[in-house]
Order: C-alpha cells, then structure tokens, then sequence
C-alpha cells in the first residue's frame, strides 16, 4: 500500500467500518478531510501527467468533482485514491482520446508553458523531464504511475484499464527510447519490471 | 537517492508542488460537480418540449418505443408504440426495445474488426479507432501511440507513431494521421512504395503545432505530381492559438478563414466548424461550397455530414471529457433542428461517439445504467437499439465505430 493509499484509508475507513458515522457524518465535511490529506498528492500526480500547473489544476478539479458525485459509492472502495487516479489519468486520456474535446484544455489563452525547475537549470532532471513530455500520454501515465507512485504493473494495469502485457509494452517502449537518448539521460535509466 | 533513479527524479519534479499547496476549495469541486451534473441532465422542460415539437413533423409517424425498463437481448423488431401510455419522444436513452439493423459500417469490439460482411477479423493492437483503407485497414492503438496499417486479415504490415485521430478519403483510398512530432502523414491505397507519406505544412512562415486530421479530399497515391494529389483538412495551432487548415500534397498549407476547429467536410464543399468558444458554451458555422458563412448557431457543436450531404450532426455546444448529453441531427441547408436526442434526469445518458451509417442514419454509443450500447438514430426522430449491453466503464467504451470521411 503507497503512502497514499495508506492516508485514504484513514480518511475512509472510519466512515466504512462504522457506519452510523457514514450515515450521519456531513458529506462535505468528509470530502473536505479528503481533500485536505489529498490535494497536494493528486496535484503533484496531475502535474507530471499534464506537464503544467494550471492543466493539472483543470484535471484535479474535474477528477475531484467527479469523485463528489459518487461519494457516496466511492467511499465504500477499498482504494479512493486508485479512483481518482484512475478519472485523472482517463480524463486526460479521454481529452487527447477525443480531440474535438480538448477545448478544457486548449484555448487561446491558456498558459501552456511548463513550470520552470528552480532548480539545476538544464540538468539530468530537466532532461528527463523534457523527454517524459514528450512521451505519449498513456505511456506517460504508465511512467508516472509505475516510477513516481510506485504502482506494481498490476495496480498499473487496473489504473489505466489495460492488460499487464500493455503496461510492460508501455513501460518498455519509453525505456527503449530514454536508452536510445543514452547522452543525455543514460544514468536515468532503472531496471525493468519489478 | 534510492536505486530508482526515474523516480527520483519524478519526486523532485513533483516537488515543485508544495505539500501545503491547496489550490482547490471545496466550493470549486462542488461548483465544477454542478457543472458535469448540470450538462448530464435535460436541460429544461422547455428543452423536452422544444425537441418534441421540431421532431413531430418528421415523426407523424414515429416507430419506435422508449420504456423506462432495461432493453432485454435483441428479440426481433418491434411494433409501434401504440400501447406505450408514456412516450419519451427526443429523450437520449439506451433503454430502448425497438431493434435496429446491424451498423453499415465497420466496428471494433473486443479485440475483432465486425465487417458490413458480417466477417469477424482478430487484431492484437489494442486499438481505439479504426478506418477501412482500400482491402485493409488503419487502426490506432491510443495506448502504445502508434497507428498500425493492417491487411485485409489483419496482419498488421507496417507500424508508425502516432498521436490523435484518423481520417480517411470517401473511397477509402487514402487515410491521414499526426505523429507525436507534429507531422501529417498519409498512408495511400496506391502508393509507388506503400510508404506513408509526410505532407509538408507550413502556413504563415510558421508550421501548425499539434496537428490532427479531420477529413482527406483525394484518392490514389496522393502524389501531386501523378495528377491525382490529395488535401488534407486539419485542425492545429499556430502561436498557440487554435486554428483549421487544409494542406495539399503540393505543399499548399492554408489555414482556414476564423474557423478554430474543423466538425466535418463533405465532398460537396460544405464545411463546419467552430468559431469561438466561451467556459461554458461555443459557436459553430456552417460554410457553404463558395466558403461563405451559410449560417451559425451556438447551439451545438458541428460535425461530419451525413453521407447524402444533407444533414450535420450538432454535438453540444459545451463539450468536455465526460461524453455528450445530447445529440441533434441538423438540416445543412436551414440550419434548422430536424431531430434531437436529450438525456434527462431519469436516463442520465452519455454518448462516447456517433457517426453517419451508409444510410444517413445516426449510429452512436451510449452509455445508461451501467452499460454501453450501440443505438441507431434517425432524421425522423426514431432511436433504435443495435447492440444492446456491450457493458465497459463509463470511461471506457468496447465498441468503437469507424471513422467515416
């Protein structure tokens, strides 16, 4: 169980396992505590599958109000936040999916640019970085999902409703590639399948 | 530093948003949650009464039968709807006991391509989108990000990256797709090699960024130079601003007059697309074949043309990631509603996509009660179940149509 995992469990179980508690606890205030422990997780989450602070943003609050609506059901889950990273990783997906529906996301407007790294300016971080934007969304999803949440291919496979022979293809493709980048981000590269 | 150093690195990217960073109030998620369930939901009443009353010239006759049961197995065609005391007439549902023939185009399901021969083909691709190319066919594997070229059994004989949506030419000579470069490929029928072709695109001095094909004008091999070059219409951006153009394969790159985004392209001329969008709604034109504005609504999306070039499809005018809640067939000439399909509180309907059948039909998958479905609509205002109970997640549609010019 992740970090993660682990604070929507405690978040939820109370709510599960008494009952009474789920019935007569304010719904708002519940989901106020969920959001509270969770918000800064699914933004970082979002952020590295979006590439940009105010599209994550986006993503977070439509997965957020989504998840709203089905609280009531989604509650009783064992898993709330494998929920919601499963509507942010599809609402994603579904916007690239459906280009005549991206207009959420692109406008004339909105600001595109990625967050600038405070930090080690054009260093290994910020090659790795630009070649994960660079990546197709779901492979960026298994990426993100297998190396930054620590997800098994299993957990991986059930987030992006796909086979575990997909998540490995996914994950392997994006390896192959970073290794064919060997120059720049060569010392990145982690050993395959856990 | 641990031994996973993607992770890491992953970790201090990420780190760049706070532990304390709250960004959201509950008030934004309730107010978004509103939004979604708002755009679920009938309208109005008055919305209900409204389609009742475009429908009914063109439903005197009205066939089919909307109950509020779920639609057992297809058990053969159903009578009209004499008995029903509480027709639904414009209501977007799946639940729905009238039978509608099988679709005219080809579809993917569970891992098969379903031809109009009732041939059932295995492909390995996970694919989300498919176009019949001459004997063969274009798929789209969303979750590799590659586009397969595939014989007539299947057999997948040359593999590209690939990003977005496919497009295909009326004969289904010609098909076109994005790469996750930026570039336009077409994959011809008649190609000299069979090798994809790249259309060069540049408008402006600048190249479009994120390109994405919406319709081809041509056949053969797609090379100028033969005589029998091709266009392709596309949507893209240029300095980041949302823009439709076309691209010869003489290298003629043009970008489309204020349209935003291209909807469709008949081969009569006629285009549609958007000309402006809002946070909660947006405006569409209807181009006539001289490429004068014909008229306008901002009541709907535009999209394809019916295969006889006489009606348009017109999706909502505000579209987001979740699926439709209406969908309306439109006269291309007037401009004027002839049919339109709502959801309501009961049926809380969503609709993944739609697509012209041979017939001038509407096909489109749409998801109630916890299942997909693939229903059959009509200029006359009938709704008619195809597929019933294909089951999937809401996020996750199992049959997709092919996409048709």
């Amino acid at each position: 169980v992740t970090v993660a995992g682990q604070v929507a469990e405690q978040v939820a179980v109370p709510a599960v396992q008494t009952g009474v508690v789920a019935v007569t606890r304010d719904r708002d205030a519940e989901f106020s505590d969920y959001m509270a422990a969770r918000q800064p997780s699914l933004l970082r989450t979002a952020f590295l599958l979006t590439g940009d602070r105010h599209t994550a943003e986006d993503l977070v609050q439509t997965a957020l109000a989504k998840l709203y609506l089905r609280w009531d059901k989604v509650e009783r889950l064992e898993s709330i936040d494998g929920y919601v990273r499963r509507i942010l990783v599809n609402e994603h997906s579904s916007l690239w999916r459906r280009p005549w529906k991206k207009r959420e996301t692109v406008t004339a407007d909105l600001p595109e640019s990625a967050i600038e790294p405070e930090t080690d300016p054009g260093g290994p971080d910020t090659d790795l970085w630009s070649f994960v934007q660079t990546l197709p969304r779901k492979q960026r999803a298994a990426i993100v999902l297998r190396y930054y949440e620590q997800l098994s291919e299993a957990e991986t496979a059930a987030v992006l409703g796909v086979s575990v022979g997909t998540v490995k293809s996914q994950t392997s493709r994006a390896l192959a590639t970073m290794r064919s980048r060997a120059d720049e981000i060569a010392h990145l590269s982690p050993e395959e399948g856990r | 530093m641990t031994n996973d150093p993607i992770g890491d690195a992953l970790r201090r990217k990420a780190d760049e948003v706070g532990d304390h960073d709250h960004p959201l109030d509950l008030d934004d998620v309730k107010g978004r949650a509103r939004g979604i369930r708002r755009r679920r939901l009938a309208v109005s009443g008055l919305a209900a009464a409204a389609v009742l009353a475009v429908a009914t010239p063109f439903g005197a006759a009205l066939d089919h039968r909307v109950t509020g049961v779920p639609a057992p197995a297809a058990s053969g065609p159903t009578t009209p709807d004499a008995g029903d005391p509480a027709p639904r007439d414009g209501v977007l549902t799946n639940q729905v006991d009238a039978e509608g023939r099988p679709p005219g185009i080809p579809y993917l399901l569970d891992g098969t391509i379903h031809t109009t021969d009732g041939e059932k083909i295995p492909v390995e691709g996970d694919y989300a989108e498919l176009v019949a190319l001459g004997d063969g066919w274009v798929a789209s594997d969303y979750a590799a990000g590659t586009v397969d070229v595939l014989d007539a059994s299947g057999g997948i004989t040359r593999t590209d990256e690939a990003t977005g949506p496919l497009a295909v030419s009326r004969d289904g000579t010609v098909a076109a797709y994005a790469t996750p470069r930026g570039e336009l490929m077409t994959v011809a029928v008649d190609s000299p090699a069979g090798d994809p072709r790249l259309l060069r695109l540049e408008a402006g001095g600048t190249a479009p960024e994120r390109v994405q094909p919406v319709a081809v004008q041509g056949s053969g091999s797609c090379e100028a130079a033969d005589g029998d070059g091709c266009a392709v219409f596309f949507n893209g951006e240029q300095d980041l601003v949302p823009q439709a153009f076309s691209s010869t394969s003489g290298g003629v790159t043009e970008a489309i007059g204020n349209l935003r985004e291209l909807g469709g392209v008949s081969i009569e001329g006629p285009v549609t697309g958007t000309t402006s969008v809002t946070d909660d709604g947006s405006c569409s034109a209807m181009w006539d074949r001289a490429g004068d504005e014909a008229w306008t609504t901002c009541d709907h999306t535009l999209g394809r043309f019916s295969p006889d070039g006489r009606y348009v499809v017109g999706h909502p005018a505000y579209l987001d990631g979740l699926g439709d809640p209406s969908v309306a067939i439109l006269d291309v000439a007037s401009g004027e509603v002839v049919a339109q399909w709502q959801s309501t509180a009961n049926s809380q309907a969503l609709i993944n996509s739609a697509a012209w059948d041979t017939d001038g039909t509407l096909l489109a998958t749409v998801w109630e009660e916890d299942t997909w479905s693939l229903m059959r609509m009509s200029p006359d205002g009938s709704l008619r179940t195809v597929l019933a109970d294909l089951g999937g997640d809401i996020e996750d549609v199992p049959l997709h149509l092919a996409t048709r010019p």
